[in-house]
């Protein structure tokens, strides 16, 4: 199935390996192929400090909006926006750079998406967006938001990775340990699990692992994008524990953009064809008969 | 003050009451004190009002919350009214305020100050959209939507060329951008397409490069007909944001009166909620001094804690008629709930807020201190002994400028009685001479010596005859349940003229607790020989 049509109607972070991966470039694709009965919306969070686009070294892409969308600006951003819009709100909260204006594009246009600086501003924007009619909202970046923002409702994750001769061992690791923690199970409350049950709040580093002298039990981390360790500590901690996460947001897709890595190369690293099967490579890519 | 409210647990109360507009919020987190008996009697006037309008009207209710809610911070300077974002917070601000006022009746409007007078800058504003939404529309300038009008016929041309070049290059070279901007492929495939005109190839990497349309000389020339267009249109736009702009600066002292207003509607609509909510009723005041009189007085963060482990609480009735009154008890019989009753419903009094009682009876202070609960502390190399005699000079001291509702619990309590006993009653004897202040004191001390002008009182105790009935050939139970015996047998009742009389319950609540019968039985045949 395409995967783009299970992004219908969700809330989708769309998370990056690092600066520069793709991710708006993506949501531009993933925005054109998912307008349709219900307006779409788009916001980032944070200010990411990504000035250059990755695929052409020019200035970060914008996102391209269409009549109805539903996006979040920076109200300084405006100013200088080549769209034209109709304000749904204006929050109170102070960013950075302004001041976050939820706006319907009135026409074709581009803009520069904004975003809150908190988890609950989040939830604010959100429940407005989807009051004012959206369907799929995309959110970019915010690995950090997801824990709270997946707890009942549906929110779906995809994450972009950039792939180079630099970075192939590390990209490849940090794939196998997004798939491989996608299958620990959803943590239920009064759940019997082995004691003694550890709960891990906020990112699950290497300094956070029990110590040796602790030979079983439960531990209970936050979500999947928490988990900071490499592949061989990742694969220990499951040998010793039995694992929970608190909040389990679907993992949607891998894309995957390659520079100067064969997909040959690349899925030799990840070592597993059931994996490889669930990458998406560049959705820009096209191959020529 | 701050060691007041933390020892009557104000914070707790104060979480509930929740403005809904920045407004409200602000006046919040202020936490006012009226030592002023105008001043109050006008915030009192205002929640009674407030509640009467309210009352049995629940839709009216919640009309009123949905549009103090969505009232926002308005900025009327030049900075914050130069966008489009500025004139929806000024439009947003107006059409909420233009409803909270229609939906109160005249004479509650004039109560609160409201005034409506801005309906002309409203229509204007209103132009911009209907809903919540707000843009700068083609109804402000005719010149602006015939703009539009060739942009989006721009658009239109644009997007059939797009369309146009698109199908010719799926058909010419197999290039399918539908959904894409850019395509890439890999170099070896494109190396029939390098001499294409209407495709850009740059690399992407080493082995593949981007293809991009290069849409041709129309397309060119109708998107920069269009970015002249956009050019011309953002100066219509601009020039109608000064003209919405300067009218809405224009009316700065009616929208400054409208959020003053609104202040005071909101502070007055949260505290008539917290009224009905939490059945609280309004107090009385006087002229300092006069005597203090509650009735079926409530101490809501016990009574809720009570509640939720489903034991019963007692609230307080008294009448303190003298400046200076002595609070005698047994351990755990409540004494230092009194003294939190009070403390608690005179920072709700003079915070302007109804009272958890039936009634409340009392006079105003020009502030209130308390000293106590130090066991714990120290402070700059001080003891728990010299940090309570530290707080008391201060408070002494502030009995030169004001009256002063003293609050002390447990004073001294960790020296020795004998010289504790002898520092009271000096303190006791020096605040019955000082006319600014009225004093409690809550101790297991005997023996105080107090003058004529102090009045004793005793917490009831406990209930012995109704506890050995109950417990004979009952079996141990755990803390929970020993809490709840002393609850159900201690009874919270504060009665007038105990006269230093000390309370006899240590030993038994000591039982109770669990501490060993043989220790018990030995401690009471003490108790008997020191008789």
């Amino acid at each position: 199935m395409d995967f783009i049509k299970g992004l219908k109607d969700r809330t989708v972070f769309i998370v990056g390996s690092k600066k520069n991966a793709g991710k708006t470039t993506f949501m531009n694709y993933a925005l054109n192929r998912l307008r349709g009965t219900a307006c779409v919306g788009a916001l980032s969070v944070g200010v990411d400090g990504e000035a250059q686009d990755q695929v052409f070294g020019s200035p970060k892409p914008q996102v391209r909006a269409e009549k109805g969308d539903l996006l979040l600006c920076a109200e300084t951003s405006l100013k200088h926006s080549d769209l034209h819009y109709e304000i749904l709100n204006v929050y109170p909260f102070c960013t950075a750079i302004g001041r976050p204006v939820l706006l319907r594009a009135l026409r074709p246009g581009r803009a520069e998406i904004s975003g809150p600086e908190n988890n609950s501003q989040l939830g604010e924007i959100l429940a407005d967006m989807r009051r004012h009619g959206a369907g799929t909202v995309f959110i970019d970046g915010a690995v950090d938001r997801i824990t709270q923002v997946a707890a009942g409702t549906k929110a779906a994750f995809v994450y972009v990775a950039k792939v180079e001769p630099e970075n192939l061992d590390s990209a490849a690791a940090a794939i196998k340990l997004l798939w491989a923690s996608a299958s620990v199970p959803l943590w239920r409350e009064g759940e019997k699990c082995p004691a003694p049950v550890t709960r891990v709040e906020g990112a699950l580093t290497p300094g956070k692992v029990p110590g040796k002298e602790v030979k079983g039990g439960t531990l209970v981390i936050e979500d999947l994008t928490k988990v900071f360790l490499s592949w061989a500590q990742w694969q220990e901690l499951k040998g010793r524990f039995e694992l929970r996460f608190r909040a389990k947001p679907d993992l949607a897709a891998f894309i995957v953009n390659l520079y100067n890595v064969t997909r040959a190369d690349f899925e030799k690293k990840l070592g597993s064809p059931q994996l490889a099967d669930r990458v998406i490579y560049n959705p820009y890519e096209l191959t020529l008969n | 003050m701050d060691k007041t409210r933390a020892f009557a647990e104000f914070e707790d109360f104060y979480s509930l009451f929740r403005p809904l507009t920045p407004y409200g919020r602000v006046y919040r987190e202020a936490r006012h004190f009226f030592a002023d008996a105008g001043a109050l009697k006008t915030e009192y006037d205002l929640t009674a009002a407030m509640q009467a309008y309210l009352s049995g009207q629940r839709h009216k209710a919640d009309k009123l919350r949905f549009h103090l809610r969505n009232i926002p911070a308005v900025d009327l300077t030049p900075e914050a009214l130069n966008g489009a974002a500025g004139l929806f917070l000024a439009r947003k601000f107006l059409a909420n305020t233009a409803e909270i006022f229609k939906l109160l009746p005249a004479p509650v409007r004039a109560r609160f100050g409201a005034r409506w007078a801005s309906a002309e800058l409203l229509a204007l504003l209103n132009k911009g959209g209907g809903g919540e939404a707000f843009h700068i529309a083609d109804a402000y300038c005719p010149e602006l939507a015939a703009e539009r009008a060739a942009i989006t016929a721009c658009d239109k041309a644009l997007k059939a060329l797009r369309e146009k070049k698109l199908k010719t290059l799926r058909e010419r070279w197999g290039l399918d951008f539908t959904d894409r901007d850019f395509l890439v492929i890999a170099e070896s495939a494109a190396a029939r397409l390098s001499a294409a005109p209407e495709l850009f190839l740059e690399p992407f990497d080493g082995s593949r490069v981007t293809v991009k349309p290069v849409y041709g000389q129309d397309y060119m020339e109708a998107a920069a007909e269009r970015d002249r267009r956009r050019g011309r249109e953002q100066e219509l736009e601009a020039a109608v944001v000064k003209k919405l702009a300067a009218a809405a600066a224009a009316e700065k002292k009616p929208i400054e009166g409208y959020a003053a207003a609104l202040e005071k509607i909101d502070v007055a609509a949260e505290r008539a909620r917290l009224a009905s909510e939490l059945k609280l009723a309004r107090p009385l005041t006087r002229k300092y001094p006069s005597e203090i009189r509650l009735a079926k007085g409530r101490f809501l963060p016990l009574e809720t804690r009570l509640a939720a482990a489903g034991l019963k609480y007692t609230p307080l009735s008294a009448v303190f008629a003298r400046r200076v009154n002595i609070l005698y008890g047994s351990n755990m019989g409540g004494k230092t709930v009194a003294l939190k009753t009070l403390a608690f419903l005179q920072l709700a009094a003079q915070s302007g807020f109804f009272v958890p009682a039936a009634s409340f009876e009392t006079c105003l202070f020009d502030g209130l201190a308390f000293i106590g609960g130090a066991e714990m502390e120290t402070a700059g190399g001080l003891s728990s002994f010299g940090l309570e005699m530290n707080d008391f000079v201060a408070a002494h001291d502030k009995l030169k400028s004001g009256s002063l509702l003293l609050m002390m619990d447990e004073f001294a309590r960790t020296t020795n009685s004998e010289e504790a006993a002898a520092l009271l009653s000096a303190i006791l004897e020096d605040l019955g001479a000082k006319k600014s202040a009225f004093a409690f004191l809550a101790t297991h001390f005997s023996g105080l010596k107090t003058d004529k002008g102090a009045a004793s009182f005793k917490m009831r105790g406990f209930d012995t005859a109704a506890f050995n009935e109950y417990f004979s050939g009952k079996p141990a139970c755990g803390l929970d349940e020993k809490l709840k015996m002393i609850n159900k047998f201690m009874r919270y009742e504060l009665l007038e003229g105990a006269q230093g009389g000390e309370a006899r319950d240590a030993i038994k609540i000591a039982g109770i607790l669990g501490v060993a019968r043989g220790i018990i039985k030995k401690a009471q045949e003490f108790m008997e020989e020191t008789k």
